[in-house]
């Protein structure tokens, strides 16, 4: 069950219900909170009172900010999806997940409210002032149906093409050495769920036929140069020696950017952690980005490896 | 003398209470006939004792008026009652 904090202020009472059992018993502590018991003497919920002196109105205080937040953003999609104005301030909000109800009073009004129904599937109602006609409440019959009906369409999942794209994009073009681009591709699949490529242990951890295969059709379209290069100092004192070193066309970063984008406007989130782990992965020496792999998937580190 | 409810009291007796057979009746009861009257120093709100039902209401006398702060039904009243008065916090 969700967490049920309510704080009624004129008794100075702070109320917190923790499971759904019915109570068998309290205790009345010598700190002033009252603990409910089930039948299993499990706490069911605590109450405190005289709350405020307690120093629980600053935890209060900050408990609230939360549930406002997540609520903004509620308020912030509704607009969005239904393009509805919404005022700014909240004055009070009452959720109730047990009657799956949510009021929230914007402003208090100066004479009687109208109520209007919004075009949401769940029933909901704005009120306004009959006198100034602003906004003052918002009441949602259903608002486990409002959430679900506001929920963000989740990303079309990147293709295989796309996850490599992408990649290439955030690398500006260019990535250096194919075990590089394997470990890359791999960590990416693994810690964030894009792409669907299957890898097997090799050589130097993690290794895609499917990949190398991509990689191949990309070169045959004329969408990515892979050439030779010879070691730099820098890749030579780390003992790098790429091979290959693959280049985007223009075409194929586009088309990378244009994922991203999609990405970044479903799961912010994700795209974010996309960049950083493909900009760590780019920069990091290759012997630590192995032995990275190693440590954190050793099912896919060489069976040699393994048993040293 | 009014006796009016915190909604914390009433929810709680709505929803948590009344599963023990305690209701608004019964903490009127407690209020106007307790079987002990306790003052809280620590708080100033008074503590009115029902031993059969196990049951503390707690409250503030507002002028003529009792304002019940929270009900509390314990099976360890009497241990409740002793340590505080031993305290000094219920008088």
């Amino acid at each position: 069950m969700d967490l049920i904090i309510r704080y009624d202020p004129e008794a100075d009472v702070l109320a917190v219900k923790l499971g759904e059992g019915a109570v068998a018993d309290e205790e009345l502590l010598d700190n002033d909170a009252v603990v409910g018991y089930d039948r299993e003497g499990r706490v069911v919920y605590v109450e405190v009172l005289d709350a405020s002196k307690k120093g629980l109105a600053s935890a209060l205080a900050r408990a609230r900010a939360l549930p406002r937040l997540s609520l903004r953003m509620l308020l912030e999609r509704l607009e969005e999806v239904h393009g509805v104005e919404l005022p700014e301030s909240i004055v009070d909000a009452l959720v109730d997940w047990e009657q799956d109800l949510l009021f929230v009073r914007f402003k208090e009004p100066s004479g009687p409210e109208v109520g209007e129904p919004l075009p949401t599937r769940a029933p909901a109602i704005l009120f306004t002032d009959e006198r100034t006609g602003e906004v003052t409440a918002l009441e949602v019959i259903g608002l486990s149906e409002l959430l679900k009906e506001l929920e963000r369409p989740r990303a079309e999942p990147l293709s295989n093409r796309e996850l490599v794209a992408t990649i290439m994009y955030l690398a500006g073009g260019r990535v250096r050495g194919s075990t590089r681009l394997q470990k890359t591709v791999f960590l990416v699949q693994r810690k964030l769920g894009l792409g669907s490529l299957s890898f097997e242990p090799w050589r130097y951890g993690p290794w895609s036929r499917e990949l190398e295969e991509l990689l191949r059709e990309l070169e045959e379209r004329g969408l990515l140069k892979v050439r030779a290069e010879t070691p730099d100092l820098a890749s030579e004192f780390f003992r790098e020696s790429p091979s290959r070193v693959y280049e985007a066309s223009r075409e194929l970063i586009e088309e990378g950017e244009r994922a991203y984008a999609r990405l970044a406007k479903a799961e912010p989130l994700k795209a974010l952690q996309l960049k950083r782990l493909v900009a760590a992965a780019l920069a990091a020496p290759l012997s630590y980005l192995v032995a990275y792999v190693y440590v954190k998937y050793p099912e896919m580190t060489p069976e040699k490896l393994h048993t040293r | 003398m009014a006796i009016t409810f915190s909604r914390h009291a009433r929810e709680k007796l709505e929803k948590e209470l009344s599963k023990l057979g305690v209701n608004e009746e019964q903490v009127r009861e407690a209020v106007s006939k307790p079987d002990e009257l306790l003052y809280d120093t620590a708080t100033g709100r008074y503590v009115a004792l029902k031993w059969k039902e196990k049951l503390a209401v707690i409250y503030e006398r507002r002028g003529s008026d009792i304002f019940i702060v929270t009900a509390i039904y314990s099976s360890k009243l009497e241990n409740v009652v002793q340590r505080r008065r031993r305290a000094g916090r219920w008088i």
